[in-house]
């Protein structure tokens, strides 16, 4: 008899706590997500020379543990007129993110800052194959999620578009 | 295979990496006592666990005594494992003895054409199951296991899919 | 449930097919019993319907992807099972781990040790009928799986230990959020014991019910709490310390009757002396280095290993063979749930059927882990 009224006491103590639940639809009342949080993957957009980041250099492609991208990379047309650092730049790009783990190896082996995890998780479809984003699309949920954190490439001086002009440092 | 393995053994032993632990001597020197009788019995020290490698024909009486010998006492079957050589297959199964709070590996080969090796399971009953899955995934017959129905895999599947012969298949985009 | 009635000369037997798909066998597990009125006389357990073949898996994947294929084992403990994996790797390789990774792990590892054990908690309450623990663990856990996604950026599969160390530095209000945490989670604790511990209708339907005796634990191979709720006080942590758990000071629970009880109250236990764990590792740990030098595509020497690590579920053992390429030539998983589950086909002779749901909640199964 005592336990069970020890645990009705516990019960009734949680009556006058506030409640923590959070309502999931609800835009405003969800969980917010932390800012390390790895949603889908997504291309980063360079402002400074209105290009991707992205080379095509396909490392994430090969490292990838469920093979679920495919890149392709082309000449850079800014580059040759000089508007770019970039010689090469990527042509087509696909993750099929609905084979994608999340797993966030492709970020750490880029080395162009070219890929983030965006904080986007919700991504459902009514087709079996409705989540092969291609190069737009993730870029699109790249430019969304630099906007809404404020991203900054970690090695900014390295992997910046910006033409180095010789002519100004003679 | 079998080479590499010797080689590697002394040359570890060459270079003094391994120092084996007062424990480790007191069983090896049991394990000594215990086996002059079985033959082609080799003790061998790789890595931190004894290693024993026996004749897969002796695999029973082997662990028949390494359980009911008092200052042994085997008592726990932790795992059974099987590796795929190619040319052979290994058995390989790690024991432990609460009493002596050691460790203990036994390594046994199998044949590819006849893999069939006799069950320890009415020494441990812990053996049931990795027999099983054993029997699923590298089709290795456990003699005297009273029932090898998949534990896995789906009845009727074709192949031994531990294997290294069998292919893994290729993921097709839809 | 499916019912088969076969009629035999002398008597009529029952056999009732309890799952796949039932709420209490944790996953997609099946039992076929024979039962004569309420007592079960024979059980068939069926596994294999999550077998996704992970051992083959990883020979085909780099030792870094592996770790992707080890989250996925034990979803609930993760990251003991990452832990696992990247200390055979480690240990073979003969790497040296800087500390402040080494202590990052285990406090991570012990986190996601009371999150394991939080889940078993509150399910268990389900399985035997009551309701309301299932919400008051969910609760703790939930803020446990934020707390790690604040760290390592995925609430479940973090894949956040590498073959060196960890992945990245921590954020930098890690040590006020942990110790916020630990006070919330162990105050949760508590009422939690409260709320079902000492209730008459759980003490009931748990005591004395599904006992294994120490000798037959260790003959079915049964390890983890459910052995220590046996009397058998094994725990590798101690007996054979991996990592830096030699550095702490702490108790192993030990129970004697191993009936359901104790194997619950085993786990109670446990997450009070994984949070003393935790406290003295936040207070050793220092700043330092987070990666030991290795370089990016781990090759680790030819040779073997059978690393033995304790997860939330007992005795987790990796045994891995290397031909000294980038992939592992074999990966055998010794996974705890699926050495603890063969035990329940002799556990579950001449119980009540009310019981079955009662003595396999009690062993604490993850099927992710028992099928691979
Ligand atoms: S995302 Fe990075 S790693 Fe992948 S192709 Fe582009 S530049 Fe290379
Ligand atoms: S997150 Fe992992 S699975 Fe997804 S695309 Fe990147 S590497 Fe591949």
């Amino acid at each position: 008899m005592i336990g069970f009224l020890t645990g009705l006491f516990v019960t009734m103590k949680t009556g006058f706590r506030r409640p923590v639940t959070a309502q999931y639809p609800d835009p405003e009342k969800r969980i917010k997500v932390e800012n390390r949080f790895m949603g889908f993957p997504s291309l980063t957009w360079d402002y400074d020379v209105e290009e991707p980041y992205c080379t095509g250099c396909m490392v994430c492609v090969r490292e990838c543990p469920t093979e679920c991208m495919t890149a392709k990379m082309k000449d850079n047309p800014l580059f040759s007129e000089g508007k770019s650092r970039r010689k090469k730049i990527i042509d087509e790009f696909e993750i099929n993110l609905g084979r994608c783990i999340l797993c966030g190896i492709c970020v750490e082996v880029c080395n162009f800052d070219a890929i983030e995890m965006s904080h986007e998780h919700e991504l459902s479809k009514r087709v079996r194959n409705g989540n092969r984003f291609g190069l737009q699309q993730l870029l699109k949920l790249g430019i969304k999620f630099q906007s809404n954190t404020n991203w900054q490439p970690k090695q900014p001086e390295k992997n910046s578009g910006v033409p180095v002009k010789k002519v100004d440092e003679e | 295979m079998e080479n590499q393995k010797t080689n590697n053994k002394e040359s570890k032993e060459d270079s003094d990496i391994l120092v084996s632990t007062p424990e480790q001597d007191e069983l090896i020197s049991l394990l000594t006592k215990r086996f002059p009788s079985v033959p082609d019995i080799n003790i061998n020290h790789l890595q931190e666990d004894i290693e024993l490698i026996i004749e897969s024909k002796n695999i029973k009486s082997t662990c028949r005594l390494l359980k009911d010998s008092s200052e042994l006492n085997f008592n726990y079957l932790e795992c059974i494992s099987l590796v795929d050589y190619e040319e052979k297959l290994e058995a390989v199964y790690h024991l432990t003895s609460f009493k002596l709070k050691q460790s203990l590996v036994i390594k046994t080969s199998i044949s590819v054409e006849n893999p069939e090796i006799d069950s320890v399971i009415d020494i441990w009953r812990a053996a049931d199951w990795f027999e099983r899955e054993a029997h699923d995934l590298f089709g290795v017959t456990f003699l005297g296991h009273p029932n090898l129905e998949p534990l896995l895999l789906f009845e009727g599947f074709e192949g031994y899919p531990g294997r290294k012969n069998f292919p893994i298949n290729d993921y097709k985009e839809w | 449930m499916e019912i088969n009635k076969t009629i035999n000369s002398d008597n009529v037997d029952l056999m009732i097919n309890m799952g796949p798909q039932h709420p209490s066998t944790h996953g997609v597990f099946r039992l076929l019993l024979n039962i004569d009125g309420e007592r079960i006389i024979d059980v068939k357990p069926h596994i294999g319907y999550l077998h996704r073949g992970s051992e083959k898996l990883c020979e085909n994947e780099r030792y870094a992807q592996v770790v992707t294929l080890f989250d996925r084992l034990d979803y609930v403990a993760n990251l003991n099972m990452e832990l696992g994996f990247c200390l055979a790797v480690e240990s073979l390789m003969e790497l040296d781990i800087p500390d402040r990774a080494s202590y990052i792990r285990v406090i991570l590892c012990e986190l996601n040790r009371i999150a394991s054990h939080l889940l078993f908690y509150g399910t268990y309450g389900l399985d035997v009928g009551a309701m309301t623990p299932v919400l008051y663990a969910f609760r703790e856990r939930e803020k446990i799986q934020g707390f790690f996604e604040s760290i390592t950026g995925a609430r479940m599969m973090h894949n956040y230990f590498r073959i060196g160390g960890i992945k990245e530095e921590l954020p930098d209000d890690f040590n006020n959020r942990l110790s916020l945490l630990l006070d919330e989670v162990s105050q949760g604790i508590e009422e939690c014991d409260m709320l079902l511990s000492k209730n008459e209708m759980f003490l009931a339907r748990t005591k004395n019910v599904g006992i294994i005796s120490a000798s037959d634990a260790v003959d079915f191979g049964v390890s983890g709490p459910n052995l220590r709720a046996s009397g058998i006080a094994r725990d590798i942590r101690v007996s054979k310390p991996y990592s830096i758990y030699d550095r702490f000071d702490y108790g192993i629970p030990v129970a004697s009757s191993g009936d359901c009880w104790d194997r619950y109250y085993v786990r109670l236990e446990e997450i009070r002396q994984s949070i003393k764990i935790i406290k003295q590792a936040m207070s050793q740990m220092e700043d330092g280095p987070i990666l030991a030098k290795v370089r990016r595509i781990a090759r680790p020497p030819k040779g073997e290993i059978y690393f033995r690590t304790e997860s939330p579920r007992g005795d987790f053992g990796v045994y891995l063979v290397s031909d000294g390429s980038d992939k592992p030539y074999r990966v055998k998983v010794r996974a705890p749930s699926f050495a603890n589950l063969q035990s329940l086909q002799y556990l579950l002779k001449g119980a009540y059927i009310a019981d079955a749901v009662t003595i396999l909640g009690s062993i604490d199964i993850i099927m992710g882990e028992v099928d691979r």
